[in-house]
């Protein structure tokens, strides 16, 4: 039931194609900023009186119902509890972002030091294929969040440079490290953030994830199954000091 | 026009083969059943649920009262942004713009995850003509489309499958070996799946909610198939309704609250991405162009009607998990890719009483999916509103117009009424029920009556009115009720004689 497409097409100008929506609406032509009330969006969530610590109770409580494996640590034991994690989740190759702070809290040397996975850096300068091509073929992607949510236990990724989209998607296994000064009690918290950024000048990455738990789906029969296109099984650490 | 797929059976030959398949309407019981349920929970335990909605409403309706100034501000900050931006008021200039991109950029193949309005737009087909290898890639989509089917459901399209069924499809079109256990099947499929991501062309998706301030877009999925499309191949399009869009960051937040838990009773989705623009320098995967193509297809004619609150629908599907007539009919019966309350209200707006007069009647009136529409879209009055203009319009059926004529005259017309309603009508019925109570299969041969009585009864009009009765027995009520065992008074009045 294909559409016939005829030969002959005009391409439509962003004037032409609003002007039957401003006739309908019965709107003149240079429309003013209407007044949105911003206050509508400011709306309560279950986690809004919980202090920091209980937040993250909260956080680590949703995170095991929802079936993602959880571990907490101080920033001393950090490269240990990585590794740790690791070792946990078998053999094969490990694809590491290439920002600094990986190096500054000792989790690549003590990848490199204590497990026998092969450690790749995300590589600006590898290009394309070469980084899709490892991330895809790796066990394990480690990840820094940007930031996390109480409410659902949620890690927000953004995408860089030295920290490709593929990372926190073609591997096998997603270890996420959250630093537990970053867990909000919502999402309304972390869009606030971005818009921070914004405002100081931050440009918003391309592409900026929510993530909660493995890929899975329930298409046959409704019955969950996990590790669809996405990573079989995601593992957070939280850092606390 | 592709979004209704069933043209050649009307709505009673497809409810008729809906409710001859056993398996199809129980896979769509047991999925409203374990739908609702979960989202009950999830929403019983949000005691700001209904402030949720309301700033939802609020914020849907502020967006399509100014709909000229935000889809300006949307494209504006989308090619900002980076992306090539183009305007499609139709589904055939959506599909030029798609048939551009791919000429201009040489592509061969395509991936797609889940996505309705590219569904409207009927962009496989397209493809397919012009030798564009399309793969579908959400599990469901991948089952429909090995299939060669249509989907049953806006969420979950591939209920109607069971599982033995799904395995041997695989069996015999994709080389699959193994067992009917779902996990295994679905490893299967994210095998043959991740092979397609790595080496397409083009990535192909929808959009949930489009960010005017900052001309960013947003996807929700559970698979990851979202984010694959999103990040592997170099050349993106985003096919986006222009009933998407919401003013700012901010406001993700009220449809996040509102859109996981309508659509499959979860707190949120594995995955909720909000994107902007293609890669940037430095960035070694994601889209080298990203396309947007934003589409109107009908949608500003809703402006200014009554169904202009059609802009608010999220497509979550809580309205369809909710519908008793859905539950029997499923999503065949509606032969439109849009099914149950919402399919009804938005399938007759865009495509026009000349195409869907029929579908507004499958549907009960009951208004059980305007109390779970996250957006509190008033349904069950759209439907009522579509029927409305159906008959003023004249686009019912003679048979329906001349009954209701003749009904009309009879009403207001003494002595036709006082036939119509006296012993002649009651024994008339009593004959035609062979001496009973009331008629039932007996009276299938006659038009019209047997689309009631082929699967409910009609009770027989009493040769006694209540007015003579009255009349006669207004002195000595109380004995009188019980010596001539007149207690079907009330019965009376559904057969339309209760004007005393």
């Amino acid at each position: 039931m294909a559409n016939e497409v005829p030969i002959q097409h005009h391409a439509t100008t962003l004037d032409e194609f609003i002007a039957p929506i401003q006739e309908r609406l019965g709107h003149g032509p240079g429309t003013p900023k209407p007044v949105f009330d911003e206050k509508l969006t400011i709306t309560p969530h279950v986690t809004d009186k919980l202090d920091h610590a209980a937040l993250i109770e909260r956080f680590c409580a949703e995170a095991a119902a929802l079936g993602t494996e959880l571990s907490r640590c101080t920033r001393e034991s950090l490269g240990r509890t990585v590794v740790h994690v690791v070792q946990e989740n078998g053999a094969g190759r490990i694809i590491l972002p290439s920002q600094q702070i990986f190096d500054d809290l000792q989790i690549t040397q003590k990848l490199v030091a204590h497990t026998a996975n092969e450690v790749y850096r995300w590589d600006p300068a590898a290009g394309r294929e070469r980084n899709i091509e490892l991330a895809a073929s790796a066990n394990i992607g480690i990840t820094l969040a940007y930031a996390a949510i109480a409410e659902t236990a949620t890690i927000v990724q953004p995408c860089s440079p030295k920290c490709g989209r593929s990372v926190s998607l073609l591997p096998s296994v997603h270890i996420a490290i959250i630093d537990a000064k970053t867990i909000v009690p919502a999402m309304r918290d972390v869009l606030a953030r971005l818009e921070e950024d914004r405002a100081a000048g931050k440009e918003i990455a391309s592409q900026t994830v929510f993530i909660s738990g493995p890929s899975n789906t329930a298409d046959i029969e409704l019955v969950r199954v996990e590790g669809v296109h996405g990573p079989t099984k995601v593992t957070y650490i939280i850092v606390e000091d | 026009m592709p979004i209704i797929y069933n043209k050649e059976q009307n709505l009673q030959e497809r409810v008729e083969a809906a409710l001859a398949d056993d398996f199809k309407h129980n896979a769509i019981e047991t999925a409203q059943n374990t739908f609702h349920a979960k989202r009950s929970l999830l929403v019983e335990a949000l005691p700001m649920w209904e402030e949720y909605r309301d700033a939802c409403k609020a914020i849907r309706d502020h967006v399509t009262e100014n709909l000229d100034y935000y889809v300006r501000e949307f494209a504006t900050n989308a090619e900002a942004a980076g992306y090539q931006m183009h305007y499609a008021p139709t589904d055939v200039d959506a599909l030029h713009a798609v048939l551009d991109i791919v000429e201009a950029t040489g592509s061969l193949s395509c991936v797609k995850s889940k996505s309705m309005m590219t569904e409207e737009i009927g962009v496989n087909d397209l493809l397919e003509d012009i030798g564009v290898k399309c793969i579908e890639t959400d599990c469901a989509e991948a089952i429909i489309q090995t299939a060669g089917d249509k989907p049953s459901h806006i969420v979950v399209p591939a209920l109607h499958f069971d599982r033995k069924a799904i395995a041997e499809l695989f069996r015999q079109k994709r080389g699959y070996t193994g067992t009917e256990v779902p996990e295994e099947i679905t490893h299967f499929l994210r095998q043959v799946l991740r092979e397609e991501f790595l080496s397409a062309d083009i990535g192909m998706r929808g959009c949930n909610f489009a960010v005017a301030e900052t001309g960013s877009l947003t996807i929700v999925s559970n698979e990851g198939n979202g984010r694959m499309v999103d990040s592997i191949p170099e050349v993106q399009i985003a096919v986006v309704g222009i009933d998407r869009i919401v003013p700012d960051l901010a406001t993700l937040d009220v449809m996040m609250s509102l859109l996981p838990r309508s659509a499959v009773g979860a707190k949120i989705t594995s995955y909720f991405t909000i994107d902007k623009g293609p890669r940037r320098e430095g960035e070694t995967d994601g889209p080298r162009e990203a396309h947007i193509i934003l589409v109107d297809n009908g949608r500003h004619n809703l402006l200014g009607t009554p169904f202009q609150e059609m802009a608010r629908c999220m497509r979550c599907g809580a309205c369809l998990n909710t519908c008793p007539v859905y539950r029997h009919i499923t999503g065949h019966g509606y032969g439109s890719i849009y099914p149950g309350p919402m399919g009804i209200v938005l399938t007759t707006a865009l495509e026009g009483y000349e195409n869907a007069a029929q579908l507004p009647y499958a549907c009960t009136l009951c208004g059980a999916c305007d109390d779970v529409c996250p957006s509190k879209i008033p349904l069950h009055s759209l439907v009522h509103e579509h029927r409305k203009n159906i008959v003023a319009g004249g686009y019912n059926s003679p048979v329906e117009r001349g009954i209701y004529k003749g009904a009309a005259q009879m009403m207001g017309h003494m002595p036709l009424y006082r036939i119509g309603t006296s012993k002649v009508a009651a024994y008339g019925m009593k004959a035609l029920s062979m001496g009973g109570d009331s008629l039932t299969t007996q009276a299938n041969w006659i038009p019209v009556v047997n689309g009631w009585t082929s699967s409910r009864d009609i009770d027989n009009m009493k040769t006694t009115q209540f007015r003579d009765w009255f009349a006669k027995n207004r002195n000595g009520l109380s004995e009188s009720v019980h010596q001539e065992g007149y207690t079907t008074a009330t019965r009376g009045d559904k057969t339309g004689r209760g004007d005393a």
